[in-house]
């Protein structure tokens, strides 16, 4: 009698956890209008991690967020949306991993041999709050191409990767 | 004949005199330093200019005030120096992905080695504000050697340029 009651309490428990989050859910869908992307950070130790590959991602995020028609304005580090009280949202990111790869190996050996890869940890906040609204890791990688892919092209996979997650979550 | 030559003589003498007058002053006149240009050829975009793909040829202007990007003879970006934020120099390298390609076709394969050959290039990396105060960047890489011209050229207009150490080499595990 004692494991019914126990198992129906559980039940009912996760029951509201999971109508909280749908419930957390609906309300940041379709509530932002715009979005900020800063420029992101690179963890220590990641120092191969050179600057222009850092623009570039910071780029390439700006441009895929874009492509997504999704957000009235993709602002960049230090821009104001038009209208002063629209959402905002901020994207901050930090570099974790890079593997610089190979791309004569790509081309000759393939298999994954001379794999680039660019690892980050994204987070998205309410920019009036500072409120974390979403946060993961994401990566970008180059296993193959046009004569073994250009491994810069890892950014735009890391890019496009946020671009999706983020339309995913907030519309 | 005597009153015509010296009537002459005056007029000589004031003509010479007005041109010397007008040579001190025009050397006095704080003067304009002639408008002077320096050109970079074959640079490659890498990011920043929008609607311009990766590895498009861009020439690169650095004209007295602004920054220009041309392609084709059409200018594609312009920026003055005073939104300029920060300015680098780093090192990069290009491979040759058409030329392995048509040299893989010819050589039945042989020639896609030529993708292990790399050329260094100098690569400018410069952030920079729009008329919005957003924070932009914009990479090109520039032939070998002409990073620094490019320094140069910079400093004298008063734009510091960073040289990032580059990241140390991976020591071999015990």
């Amino acid at each position: 009698m004692n494991t019914i009651r126990r198992a129906v309490l559980v039940g009912l428990a996760a029951a509201l956890a999971v109508g909280a989050g749908v419930a957390e859910e609906k309300t940041v869908k379709g509530k932002y209008q715009a979005i900020e992307v800063a420029r992101f950070d690179i963890k220590p130790g990641v120092e191969k991690f050179s600057q222009d590959w850092l623009v570039t991602m910071n780029e390439e995020l700006i441009k895929q967020l874009q492509e997504t028609a999704k957000f009235k304005e993709v602002l960049r580090e230090g821009e104001k949306p038009s209208n002063a009280g629209t959402p905002t949202l901020l994207l901050v990111g930090t570099v974790t991993e890079y593997n610089p790869g190979n791309r004569a190996a790509r081309y000759m050996v393939g298999f994954g041999a001379g794999k680039t890869k660019v690892k980050a940890h994204v987070k998205i906040l309410d920019k009036a709050s500072k409120e974390v609204l979403f946060e993961d890791d994401v990566d970008g990688k180059v296993i193959m191409g046009a004569i073994g892919g250009e491994s810069i092209g890892a950014t735009r996979g890391l890019a496009k990767e946020v671009a999706s997650k983020t339309k995913k979550k907030f519309f | 004949m005597r009153a015509r030559w010296l009537v002459r003589m005056t007029v000589y003498v004031l003509i010479l005199s007005a041109l010397w007058a007008g040579e001190i002053l025009a050397t006095s006149l704080p003067q304009a330093p002639p408008a002077e240009t320096y050109t970079v050829p074959k640079v490659f975009h890498i990011a920043g200019i929008p609607g311009q793909s990766r590895n498009a040829r861009l020439t690169l202007i650095l004209e007295d005030k602004k920054l220009v990007c041309e392609k084709k003879g059409v200018r594609v970006l312009e920026v003055p120096y005073e939104r300029f934020r920060r300015t680098q120099l780093v090192s990069g390298a290009r491979d040759y992905p058409e030329a392995t390609y048509i040299a893989a076709l010819a050589t039945f394969g042989i020639g896609g080695l030529l993708i292990a050959k790399k050329r260094k290039m100098d690569v400018l990396v410069l952030d920079f504000v729009n008329e919005r105060g957003g924070r932009m960047g914009l990479v090109l890489q520039l032939p070998l050697g002409q990073g620094p011209a490019c320094k140069e050229w910079l400093a004298q207009r008063g734009i510091s340029v960073e040289e990032p150490e580059p990241a140390p080499a991976a020591t071999k595990k015990p």
